[in-house]
């Protein structure tokens, strides 16, 4: 007994030693989790020589961030942002304004800011991705209807003909804006209209259509699962976890591009992390255009560099399809291939910026009503 | 034992010769002193780590101080203002100071009512390219003296000495930079790191020179830019356009060089021409506002001071505390209908069976919240398990029963989760209550039922006061069940100041629900306490 005591007390002391060691400066980053969680994984951090990063999920928003800096504890070292966020924070002092000349330049010498699709809005973002919301459907869903399959975003509001539930999510980005398109409204004079009562009651009463039907999410992975057993007919989701479904596990479903939405994605450092070399460092690494393309071949979302868009053009214009089952995934990108052809709009960060409470809290009153 | 007073006045001795009085008093103290002993750690931790962070955050409720850092000379001159027309040349010029300059931080009396628009400090120009030193001077003379930059330079000096691993080193750096900055600015989260530079490289006795006001003067101006950022998104709640109204504004008011101002604003946003936007920043004036608390019931103050009712289509509040109420209160109730006869079963089987039962009610408690709310999703929603039993025995297929992402599916949730914290109390009251006293009852004449209601529920009833108010309380703050199979109609007050904590970041309002829900928790405790009485609460 007296033995057996000494060993346990000889054995949790070795283990407590051991475990006390404090590990190396890890960089944790924060992201969405899931199928997009581990494309990042595979693109970035598998890739990066160095090592020690440390992958944490979150549901978004800016609360954890502001408490964290504000209090001067700041765990978190790179963050995942939304467009909103990505300004947001900047404004309010929550993340580190970063030297624009230290990152990867594109292969034909352009700087990073340069190389991009959409602006740089400000000094604390490091460009990641474009993805958009979209609705899509199972195959096998509407064989027997009448008018067939939906096609247009107009498709998704109208229950009578295309019946069954609708899934959105529990906020009002890209869905007021769909609202408005699937009533006639031009993709350029969508933000104008938005900024009238008039518009905003127009958007509403096109939700209202569909209101009785409507069965919400709030995690990426949900309208999926929706979806897959049939709890609603439709949905909106992000198109690269449709993309990934579709592509790793054959899933049947259908994405419709008439009507999407599309968004930026920025990566961010927080203001007073201790770990701001080391973050910075893999900042620039994964924000290379060879990394940027990389991402692409785990989940259909789109490098926002042209050069990183260009690796994969390249590749699949020479017969090597890129995504990592083998396929072209070019057709399948939320800016290239087929969805450009048809009506999308860009989400304007800034009208959001100053609207989006105002009409959130719409929203959230429409969701009770 | 003797009755008897002694037959003299002489006080009562103890054994060891000490006055019975005094002795008695040394006993019940110490008792005392051991009682508080063995309840301070608890109570210094609930202090310390509950009671202390969440008063302070629940201070955010009334908390508008930010906005007046930011605009202290134009709510000064708003006073005065007619709200008729659109504001003076005056108005205006305070206005561009406000946003364009840091002389604020260098005046001392900066801040509402202190503050002396005559004060020749708030007009001098400090030259964007320098010279800094003489113009700062000029509006704050004190700063000339080292006295004034010894404290800051201390912290600077204490972080540089810090030693430890890489991280501890650049943590220290990191602190004395937010420090530096929060002894000269409102703001917690701007780094000074040109003060602390500089402040590294002075030696601490000669006068400070150009090169010092430089970092301070820019370090304000990047202090004031976050200011800037922050006093946005307040006023952004207040009038959606303010937000990129004040940015754009903070951008091109740099390079305005003199008046006319009103025009020069103006021109650089037609907003600012606007007096819906002048009629908003009114409201904003006082310190403290109660702007949150009207939000939370679906108020706000208009143009005139006045109370009214936000526009019909924003109005989500009022119905949700509604709701919330309403759906714990049936929540309650139907934990206690199904509690009950668990519990009297718990109670008086034999050991074998009870202890079984015992590990049945307490297994779900012990899994993840997740994992039982998925589960609960599986079985009830349309292509879910109920639905398709039913089906099969001949529900029609059309009209399957909606009992998921609704209203009744939180119900069904919730009941399901807070079961336990209903059955453990009236479990453990139950078990002391001697079978013999329905025996006594029923031998006494009383038929069964009047047996069970007039002996036996009365003894209960301290159980089911716990388990009643445990349950209530939790169910009227949940919100990751709701957040999950409410849908539309089952979603919560809780879930409101989730989204305000995390995605809209309007920690005022979040703070002012969280005051209100505590105020409505503490009243039904204290009526529980003056119905049911605190004292007649058992756990066990």
């Amino acid at each position: 007994m007296r033995n057996h005591l000494i060993k346990t007390t000889l054995a949790s002391a070795v283990i407590g030693t051991v475990l006390a060691v404090p590990a190396q400066a890890d960089v944790t980053v924060v992201s969405w989790g899931g199928a997009y969680t581990m494309s990042q994984q595979k693109a970035y951090s598998d890739t990066y020589a160095p090592g020690g990063i440390n992958w944490v999920n979150y549901n978004g928003g800016l609360g954890e961030v502001r408490a964290q800096v504000e209090s001067g504890n700041v765990t978190w070292d790179i963050v995942d942002v939304l467009p909103h966020e990505a300004r947001v924070g900047c404004d309010e002092g929550l993340f580190e304004e970063l030297p624009r000349d230290v990152f990867t330049k594109a292969p034909d010498g352009t700087s990073m800011d340069d190389d991009m699709f959409v602006p740089i809005p400000n000094d604390c973002v490091v460009p990641q991705i474009f993805w958009s919301y979209v609705p899509f459907y199972q195959k096998g869903t509407f064989d027997g209807n009448a008018a067939g399959n939906p096609k247009t975003i107009a498709d998704f509001f109208d229950v009578k003909k295309f019946p069954g539930k609708r899934g959105i999510h529990t906020w009002a980005n890209a869905t007021v804006e769909m609202a408005l398109m699937a009533d006639g409204v031009a993709p350029g004079d969508v933000y104008k209209t938005l900024s009238t009562k008039a518009g905003q009651d127009r958007a509403f009463a096109k939700l209202d259509t569909i209101k009785d039907h409507v069965v919400f999410w709030s995690a990426g992975a949900e309208p999926l699962e929706l979806v897959k057993s049939g709890e609603v007919a439709m949905s909106l989701a992000y198109n690269g976890r449709i993309g990934a479904a579709v592509l790793s596990e054959n899933a049947p479903f259908v994405t419709n591009w008439d009507g999407q939405v599309l968004e930026e994605e920025w990566l961010v450092l927080l203001k007073g992390s201790p770990n701001r070399d080391e973050a910075l460092k893999f900042l620039i690494h994964a924000s290379a255009p060879e990394q940027q393309a990389g991402q692409a071949k785990w989940i259909t979302y789109a490098p926002m560099r042209k050069s990183g868009i260009d690796i994969i053009a390249k590749s699949e214009q020479a017969g090597k399809p890129w995504f990592n089952t083998g396929v072209n995934i070019l057709p399948l990108m939320p800016n290239a291939g087929e969805a450009t052809s048809q009506k999308h709009l860009y989400a304007d960060p800034v009208w959001w910026a100053d609207n989006g409470d105002s009409i959130s809290e719409r929203f959230k009153a429409w969701m009770g009503q | 034992m003797a009755s008897s007073a002694p037959s003299n006045n002489a006080p009562l001795l103890t054994a060891d010769g000490t006055p019975l009085k005094v002795s008695l008093q040394r006993s019940l103290r110490r008792s005392k002193l051991r009682a508080i002993g063995l309840v301070a750690p608890p109570l210094l931790f609930l202090l310390a780590l509950f009671i202390i962070p969440i008063g302070d955050l629940l201070t955010r409720s009334t908390d508008d101080t930010r906005i007046n850092y930011q605009l202290p000379l134009t709510f000064a001159l708003l006073k005065d203002w007619d709200r008729q027309e659109l504001p003076t040349e005056a108005v205006y010029e305070a206005l561009f100071r406000d946003l364009g300059t840091v002389n604020k931080y260098l005046i001392e009396n900066n801040y509402a009512d202190t503050v002396d628009p005559t004060d020749p400090a708030w007009k001098v120009a400090i030259p964007q390219k320098g010279p800094y030193r003489e113009a700062m001077l000029e509006i704050a003379p004190d700063w000339q003296s080292p006295k004034r930059w010894l404290p800051l330079q201390k912290m600077a000096i204490e972080a540089s000495k810090a030693t430890g691993t890489d991280v501890e080193i650049r943590t220290a750096k990191i602190k004395a930079e937010f420090g530096i900055c929060k002894k000269i600015t409102p703001l917690d989260n701007a780094t000074c790191s040109n003060l602390y530079r500089e402040l590294l490289k002075w030696d601490g006795k000669t006068d400070p020179d150009e090169k010092l006001f430089k970092a301070l003067f820019k370090d304000f101006s990047y202090a004031d830019k976050y200011l800037l950022g922050k006093s946005s998104t307040r006023m952004n709640y207040e009038k959606p356009g303010f937000k990129s109204l004040l940015k754009v504004s903070g951008r091109k008011l740099k390079k305005i060089k003199e008046g006319p101002y009103k025009e020069a604003m103006i021109k650089a946003d037609e907003r600012w021409g606007d007096i819906s936007f002048w009629h908003a920043m009114v409201t904003m004036q006082s310190p403290q506002t109660s702007v949150y608390y009207l939000n939370s019931v679906d108020r706000k103050w208009d143009e005139n001071g006045n109370v009214v009712m936000q526009p019909e289509e924003r109005r989500v509040y009022v119905m949700l505390w509604k709701r919330t109420l309403w759906l714990s209160l049936i929540v309650t109730i139907g934990c206690l209908v199904l509690a009950y006869p668990v519990s009297h079963l718990l109670a008086t089987l034999p050991l074998k069976y009870s202890n079984l039962l015992m590990i049945c009610v307490l297994m779900p408690f012990w899994t993840s919240l997740l994992v039982r709310i998925v589960a609960w999703m599986v079985m009830l929603r349309q292509e879910g398990v109920v639905n398709d039993t039913l089906v099969a025995l001949g529900w029609p297929d059309d009209s399957r029963l909606e009992l998921m992402y609704n209203f009744t599916g939180t119900v069904i949730v919730m009941i399901q989760i807070l079961l336990p914290f209903m059955i453990l109390p009236i479990y453990s009251v139950m078990k002391t209550i001697p079978p013999s006293l329905m025996r006594a009852a029923q031998n006494l004449g009383a038929p069964p039922s009047l047996a069970f209601l007039r002996v036996y529920m009365p003894q209960t009833l301290p159980g089911v006061g716990a388990g009643v108010i445990l349950v209530f309380i939790v169910a009227i703050g949940y919100y990751i069940t709701p957040e999950l199979v409410g849908g539309k109609d089952g979603q919560l007050i809780g879930n409101m100041v989730a989204y305000h904590m995390q995605k809209s970041l309007n920690w005022g309002l979040a703070a002012a629900m969280g005051a209100i829900l505590l105020v409505a928790i503490l009243i039904l405790y204290w009526i529980y306490d003056k119905v049911v009485g605190i004292d007649n609460m058992k756990l066990g």
